[in-house]
């Protein structure tokens, strides 16, 4: 992809051992709280949300431990509905929104870009700590006795009937607001201003692309959660109506200004996916990306289309039928750009030389699983159709195909292909594929059955039910055990590669990313010289003989 | 001065002071849809109740609130002063001054600001403590209100981060910190320059609506 | 270098004037038309302070893609809602207005 000016390349075995590298130099606690490397802010990063993935993940099973009969025998509806709006309100903000943009795009983009750190690189430890202040504040919440209002914090329940610790849990959610405003601001100014010389934006990897388009969310979304979240603080608090229908106000305004943001928020979780996935799938077929610039520009309709599209989660709720018409019609046209993605990798792989690496396992899983989840959703864009499965387990369904199915499964791919980056060391191929290959499996043996039991009409957020529907709630149980095992082996076998791990040597994959013309793990400084670019992404020319599109 | 250097992730000082510019605008971009929310409310209470709206507007002090916005375009016209002395390398005790007198300014907004909410506290027009009304706007005219009081209560807290930097920067500029590093004053003089815009949508919306009866 | 400072007085002087106007316009009775020639003139003023004292009008890319995104955004966020309040069947009971003209009295 370039000519860079690195180090000779050295035989995997004796790289990164005494070489400096951004592990090695500064080895003390204090040097990690504040440092502002990115690549350490992403490490940093990458523990706090493996926690956050397990406490949510915790409410999980202890969820799906109550569904598996219909009686509510093991807990009670109020700790049920606690549960839930915990999963979710971890889930989201804790762990989906900030999954790949924090973690992943905190390590690699700079050193996609030729930088040597992001634009503010003190900003970006900024948001660490706040993200950390606003986790405690939930988990606070969770602590003193959780919320039970779900993670939507719908009013009028939220500000005048909810006994439970709403307010607590709305500041941590707007303090991790702030850090997604700063993580996003950062990466437009350092995607503008710090790209190497010669890396023009065609030049640019689609991944880099896809979190410019997620920092635009973040940036533009984000607020409006805030505000939404004051007005809810101060009508709850000094008890005035500001959405309280008996003092004037309008419940809808709520969820107007809530999907304002929590509509592209989707976006903000499946976008990063989207480039992962363009990263990996041109990767492993040693193949040029099909119709690049339509992938690239795909990405930005998404973001600007997907502001306008929120109302079709208030089809039901009293929205104006002319709103609902319009809502329903932009929420077709936003599917546009997703299915270009889809065709362009699909158009991509055809002929490729395919290799069934981990992390392409991941990435087909998730073409597969995406494209499920994405027509699901035009199911639901449908007025008609979304009267019938409206709040029942089929847009429960739904959503976790495009959140778990799609963006975790995008989140581990990304996790296995840049993990000889971070570590230096390679994971062992034959757990990781087994683990991806259970992740599929189980993630199918759980949800698939929602899609039956919402057309079915079983409702979300009962902790019980009819007994007719409890075939299709055990197979989605048990399918939730094999994707808890399924998530806790990277756990095991990534933390044994870091130390006994093959070394990875500065480019396993032959990728063309200039990431991968750096050593593994990276030195401080990104680069030794600041390399120039000559050439576009993807210059996969193995197959020299194919007709290469691009 | 010869010390001027960038920090190290940048290639040069021009790129550096150039991605400042870059990330206090796209800070600002995020502050519009802050405002953005509370106007959308405005917007479809406005819609909802227009008399009980424009009712509660006339109760606001116009001369004071006019007053205000005098003060503010004021204040932005010496900060943006200030920015063109610094762009020239001017003398930094007149950067100085000119941000000392914008401060001033902002600070001066507060007192009258502070002097209204105590006139309407006076005039049972704070909703959810003592708010009274003719019954039949009263929803409306109770919800103007609250948005009132919050949409000016959040411009406030912005234009006290405002004054505190302004102020802490002339305090530099009159020490000539700034003579080889000027993005500091301009890009504190954005921030300034963008609640004086806030205000003057806010102005329109909260004390004119249905001044001529 | 008077003349770099011309602008800035120059607007603080069309402010100020634009302020003196809309106030003044704010007590003719222009019925429908007072909303919009209050935002016209508000407009007006945020195009000053914008282009001169902002620089907008010397600005470049990233810049102006951020002025451009934040007014687009802001539109979408009033607009969308708009259009929902503006053809909502049921509206609020208490305002007098609408007992009369748009919605039947309340059935409660
Ligand atoms: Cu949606």
């Amino acid at each position: 992809m370039s000519t860079i000016a690195v180090a000779p390349g050295r035989g995997p075995d004796e790289s990164a051992i005494r070489i400096p590298n951004y592990l090695n130099t500064g080895t003390t606690l204090r040097s990690w709280l504040l440092t502002t490397d990115h690549k350490r802010i992403a490490l940093l990063y990458f523990a706090s949300l493996t926690a956050f993935f397990f406490i949510g993940g915790a409410a999980a099973v202890v969820i799906r431990l109550e569904l598996a009969t219909p009686q509510g025998n093991l807990i009670g509806s109020d700790t049920y509905n606690r549960l839930f709006t915990m999963h979710g309100i971890v889930m989201v903000w804790f762990f989906l929104v900030p999954a790949v943009p924090n973690t992943i795009c905190n390590f690699v983009v700079p050193l996609m870009l030729g930088a040597k750190d992001l634009a503010f690189p003190r900003i970006n430890l900024l948001s660490w700590y706040l993200f950390m202040a606003g986790g405690l504040l939930t988990v606070a919440s969770l602590v003193a006795g959780g919320v039970d209002t779900g993670w939507t914090f719908y009013t009028p329940l939220s500000t005048l009937f909810a006994n439970s610790y709403v307010a607590l849990a709305a500041l941590g959610v707007i303090v991790v607001g702030f850090s997604s405003i700063a993580t996003g601001l950062n990466f437009i100014v350092t995607v503008h201003k710090l790209r190497a010389p010669g890396l023009t934006w065609y030049r640019l990897p689609i991944f880099i692309w896809s979190l410019y388009a997620t920092s635009v969310i973040l940036v533009l979304g984000t607020p409006v959660l805030t505000i939404a979240l004051v007005l809810l603080l101060v009508e709850r608090i000094l008890k005035v109506g500001i959405f309280d229908p008996a003092l004037g106000g309008d419940p809808l305004l709520w969820q107007h200004i809530f999907w304002f943001y929590s509509h592209p928020a989707v976006y903000i979780m499946i976008l990063p996916g989207l480039g992962v996935v363009t990263e990996l799938v041109t990767c492993f077929s040693r193949k040029r990306l099909f119709g690049y610039k339509f992938v690239a520009w795909a990405s930005i309709g998404i973001a600007v289309i997907g502001f306008l599209v929120w109302g079709h989660h208030m089809f039901v709720s009293g929205q104006s039928l002319f709103a609902s018409l319009v809502f329903s019609f932009l929420s077709y046209v936003v599917a546009v750009p997703s299915a270009i993605k889809v065709f362009n990798w699909t158009a991509t792989l055809h002929g490729g030389w395919i290799r069934f690496d981990a992390p392409m396992l991941y990435a087909l899983g998730f073409i597969g699983l995406f494209t499920i989840g994405g027509m699901t959703g035009l199911f639901l864009a449908a007025l008609a159709v979304d009267v019938h499965v409206t709040d029942t387990y089929f847009v429960v369904a739904h959503f976790h195909y495009i959140m778990v199915g799609g963006m975790v499964s995008a989140f581990f791919g990304a996790l296995h292909f840049w993990w000889p980056k971070i570590t230096g060391r390679m994971y062992p191929e034959y757990w990781a594929r087994t683990a991806a290959a259970l992740m599929f499996f189980g993630f199918n043996l759980t949800f698939f059955p929602q899609f039956i039991l919402g057309y079915l009409g079983m409702p979300r957020r009962y902790h019980a039910y009819p007994p007719e529907y409890q075939v299709w709630h055990v197979l989605s149980s048990g399918g939730a055990v094999l994707l808890a095992i399924a998530y806790l082996m990277p756990l095991v076998y990534l933390t044994w590669s870091m130390f006994r791990g093959v070394r990875a040597g500065p480019n396993p994959w032959q990728a063309t990313g200039l990431e991968w013309q750096t050593p593994s793990p990276p030195p401080k400084e990104n680069f030794a010289t600041t390399p120039v670019v000559v050439r576009g992404p993807y210059d996969y020319r193995d197959r020299a003989a194919h007709p290469q599109h691009g | 001065m010869a010390d001027a250097r960038p920090a190290e992730q940048f290639a040069s000082l021009d790129q550096q002071r150039d991605v400042a510019h870059a990330g206090m605008w796209v800070f600002l971009a995020s502050e519009t849809l802050f405002f953005g929310g509370l106007l959308a409310a405005y917007t479809v209470y406005r819609i909802w109740y227009p008399e009980g709206f424009a009712a509660a507007s006339t109760k606001t002090d116009v001369v004071l609130g006019t007053i205000n916005t005098a003060v503010l375009l004021t204040s932005s016209a010496l900060m943006g002063a200030g920015v063109r002395v610094a762009e020239a390398r001017g003398s930094g005790r007149a950067v100085g001054l000119l941000l000392l007198g914008t401060a001033l300014l902002g600070l001066a907004f507060l007192g009258v600001k502070g002097t209204e909410y105590v006139k309407d506290a006076h005039d049972h027009l704070v909703p959810g403590y003592d708010f009274e009304f003719d019954e039949r706007l009263r929803r409306g005219a109770e919800l103007f209100f609250l948005l009132y009081f919050i949409m000016t209560g959040i411009h406030a807290v912005h234009l006290t981060v405002g004054i505190l930097l302004v102020g802490a920067f002339a305090v530099r500029a009159w020490r000539g910190a700034f003579a080889d590093r000027l993005e500091p004053v301009a890009i504190a003089g954005l921030y300034w320059h963008f609640v004086d815009l806030v205000w003057v949508f806010l102005y329109p919306l909260l004390y004119l609506n249905g001044r001529a009866g | 270098m008077s003349g770099r400072f011309r602008s800035v007085w120059l607007s603080w002087a069309a402010l100020v004037a634009l302020l003196a106007a809309t106030t003044g316009l704010a007590y003719v009775p222009l019925g429908r038309a007072a909303l919009p020639a209050a935002l016209a003139v508000a407009s007006v003023k945020a195009a000053v302070i914008v282009l001169v004292f902002m620089e907008l009008a010397r600005a470049t890319g990233l810049t102006r893609i951020a002025a451009g995104a934040g007014l687009f955004w802001l539109c979408v966020l009033l607009g969308m809602p708009a259009i929902d309040y503006l053809n909502r069947a049921a509206r609020p009971v208490t305002e007098r207005t609408l007992y009369t003209s748009v919605s039947p009295p309340p059935r409660r």
